[in-house]
């Protein structure tokens, strides 16, 4: 992006710019629900957690692929999308809603730290390791998708020199022990001993480049629990609506649905959050960061305990292995739990409240 | 912090402006420089001292043509735009201008009247509500129709070329300072419950119309019952169609604006409990404890939202789009954050928080413990939380109806 683009970018759009840019995001979303309605389903989700394997289906993913979805955050003269992370958390949330399990938000935020198109899948670890004669070392417990990742990006320290680069999963030194957390996806063990590494970045680059990886990635997961969330309680509403006891609609019982009022408010409100954090994302607002934390923080609030009230509403039917009320409250356990603690999500967002006030003293 | 809105750099509106719109900013500022003085920012008098400052404050906009910006320029407003309105909401919040005292005559009587009146309506009440030569209550509920408000009983019997109206309102405000009030009564009792009402004008001054104060729990008294025995009201003060009062009254409360001042005033509650939460931070923990910082951070998740939502609902009303379904969750929310924030201002500020004004030590003036007390009308009016959610149950998510 030129100077003067960002200057414009950072100074907010126009009332006319937010309406088309609403516009043009509901188009994605809409063309994203129409692809994935087509190739998946909950149903199908649920059928994955029958097989031996881990639940990921290979296809979804060439499909979305395709589609050119991983790279909608590489820009556009490197052959990528060109959009944001807004972008991102349309396209996560999508696969949310349809309970598809891929590591869109992971392979994007990576193929965004690399700057360029790259084949397979990727994944950015969180926490940094340590680097030495070009070679990286540790181990990081139950990564998503690592079982079936082609790169793993790293922030390593080569002496003083902060270092982001990435890791060939079938480099030597590379040991990936799969695990099964509670959505089945296909996650491992990763451990590096002396791995090779490609460099991407050096010094204060490779610790923003880093840094912002993990927060786009953050944002397209909990865009992805919004959609979850959303799925699950568009279910419960539709049993609520037929499911007869006492002779009534349980629908009508104000217990069921104020608990799914309440349900869609906080879906509404993570969705707002994931909205306005992607777009002060996007235009490298100084508050990106407390904006973050306040969406991770809603996730981990609210977001996650979504399923849980649908499958209170679905009764004993939902906590059966054949209904695929699970399927959701599997997948949003797993994605809350990887946003980081909900502590240093409320320090962040308590740092910049505090801020707030201090800059209305100046 | 109201000087700078009035004096400082131009104002973050989340949005660029336009040449147009920015003019119109600087307008509204110098305005405000001017006419918000000393007077206008007191706060003495009780809700009579108010209820003045209110008069003088609507005279100050009217006489700078932004008494009712959103009117059509025919008759008196400036057809602004809805970044316009945006902007100029947001500076009077700023500023903490005193509402005009006919601000709901403006906000929802004209557009109606603009709607549904008569062109002769138009030309008699439109400019003195602009003036506030006439002030406006409004007479729709009653004590058996709150929530449920087609289920309304005040009679209203025509007698040749008048109506003859008997029945009692209830929470009215400033009925007894108003001269004026628009009223929802039954002219049909033999039609279905929706299809036998009118909405009619009648003048304060009327034989048979007796206001009674009532004491709320604040110990203030804003609302009021209206007793209307054998009031009899020219038919020409009838708004819209003779029994079809209920689609006049429908676009009346469609007016009740939901978003931007409400967004403000949650903000600015934020802002305060957060000062609060300081004054007893401590450098390592500057807005307290963990439990203290969770409830402060879930409330700025909150308020963060409704700002986004508020901001994506004007941009929507530009192009005509109607503002989807997050609409009516945000105001059932924004009660609720609003209430809940006030709670817990009250623990925050502690024993000092529970002194009444002119108390010494009370926190912030008494503000903490007056607005634990008027809070808890924010999940009552304007439909209750309960009502709010059987609606958005049923509109919204398609449950079926209860009742």
């Amino acid at each position: 992006m030129s100077e003067q683009k960002a200057a414009v970018a950072a100074a907010g759009p126009t009332f006319e710019e937010l309406a088309d840019r609403a516009a043009e995001l509901a188009q994605l979303r809409a063309s994203a629900d129409a692809v994935l309605a087509r190739a998946w389903s909950a149903s199908a989700a649920r059928d994955l957690l029958d097989t031996a394997g881990p639940a990921y289906e290979p296809a979804l993913w060439t499909t979305v692929v395709e589609l050119g979805w991983p790279e909608v955050m590489v820009d556009a003269d490197a052959g990528g999308g060109g959009a944001g992370v807004r972008e991102l958390c349309v396209l996560s949330e999508a696969c949310g809603y349809a309970a598809a399990g891929l590591p869109l938000a992971a392979t994007a935020a990576a193929m965004w730290a690399e700057g360029g198109c790259a084949d397979g899948i990727a994944v950015v670890l969180p926490q940094p390791g340590q680097l030495a004669a070009g070679a990286v070392s540790g181990s990081w417990p139950a990564v998503a998708y690592a079982q079936v990742a082609a790169r793993l990006l790293v922030l390593g320290d080569d002496a003083g020199t902060p270092v982001l680069c990435a890791v060939s999963a079938s480099a030597p030194g590379v040991r990936r022990t799969p695990v099964v957390p509670i959505d089945h996806n296909p996650a491992a063990n990763v451990e590096f001993d002396g791995a090779p590494c490609t460099l991407l970045a050096e010094g204060e680059e490779a610790v923003r480049r880093h840094r912002e990886a993990v927060r786009r990635m953050m944002l397209g997961e909990i865009a992805e629990l919004v959609g979850v969330a959303a799925a699950a309680n568009a279910a419960a509403v539709d049993y609520a609506g037929t499911r007869v006891a006492f002779g009534k609609p349980i629908g009508t019982f104000q217990a069921v649905k104020h608990r799914l009022v309440d349900q869609r408010a906080d879906i509404e409100v993570g969705r707002a959050l994931v909205a306005r954090a992607a777009d002060a994302v996007d235009r490298a607002r100084p508050d990106a960061a407390a904006i973050a934390s306040l969406a991770a923080f809603w996730a981990l609030d609210r977001l996650v305990h979504v399923p849980e009230g649908a499958v209170q509403v679905f009764g004993g039917i939902g906590y059966t292995w054949e209904h695929q009320a699970h399927v959701h409250l599997r997948r949003a356990a797993r994605l809350a739990m990887s946003l980081g603690g909900r502590a240093a999500h409320r320090g962040v967002a308590a740092g910049w409240l505090h801020g707030l006030l201090a800059g209305e003293r100046a | 912090m109201a000087a700078r809105a009035v004096d400082g750099p131009e104002r973050d509106y989340g949005v660029v402006l336009d040449e147009q719109t920015r003019a119109f900013a600087a307008e509204v500022r110098a305005f405000l420089a001017s006419a918000l003085d000393a007077d206008m920012r007191a706060r003495t008098g009780g809700e009579a001292g108010r209820v003045e400052r209110g008069r003088e404050w609507q005279r100050r906009l009217n006489a700078a043509g932004l008494a009712a910006i959103s009117w059509p320029t025919e008759y008196g407003g400036r057809s602004a735009t809805a970044v316009q309105q945006l902007v100029f909401n947001t500076e009077i919040a700023a500023a903490r201008a005193p509402e005009p005292v006919n601000r709901n005559a403006i906000n929802q009587l004209g557009p109606t009247i603009i709607q549904w009146g008569s062109p002769d309506q138009r030309e008699r009440y439109l400019p003195r509500i602009l003036s506030g030569e006439d002030v406006w209550c409004q007479g729709f509920s009653e004590p058996d129709a709150g929530s449920d408000l087609a289920s309304l009983r005040t009679r209203g019997v025509i007698d040749g070329d008048t109506m003859v109206i008997t029945g009692q309102k209830i929470w009215t405000s400033k009925a007894q300072y108003a001269n004026w009030i628009y009223l929802l009564v039954r002219t049909d009792p033999d039609a279905p419950k929706t299809r036998g009402i009118s909405y009619v004008l009648a003048d304060m001054a009327s034989p048979g119309i007796e206001v009674r104060p009532i004491r709320q729990i604040t110990g203030r008294a804003e609302f009021n019952e209206v007793f209307l025995t054998d009031v009899r009201v020219p038919l020409t003060q009838v708004v819209g169609p003779l029994h079809g009062g209920w689609r006049v009254a429908r676009s009346t409360l469609s007016y009740e604006r939901v978003g931007q001042s409400r967004t403000h005033r949650i903000e600015r509650r934020l802002r305060s409990l957060v000062s609060l939460a300081a004054r007893s931070g401590t450098p390592q923990a500057p807005l307290g404890d963990a439990a203290i910082e969770d409830r402060l951070v879930r409330f700025a998740a909150q308020v963060e939202a409704l700002r986004q939502i508020a901001a994506d609902a004007t941009a929507a009303g530009i192009r005509g789009v109607s503002p989807g379904p997050e609409a009516s969750i945000a105001k059932l929310l924004t009660s609720e954050v609003d209430q809940s924030m006030a709670t817990f201002a009250l623990e925050l500020a502690g024993p000092a928080g529970t002194l009444e004004r002119g108390s010494p030590g009370a926190a912030d003036d008494g503000d903490v413990a007056l607005a634990y007390l008027l809070m808890r009308a924010a999940t009552l009016g304007a439909g209750t939380s309960e009502i709010q959610r059987n609606i958005i149950g049923e509109k919204l998510l398609g449950l079926p109806r209860d009742v």
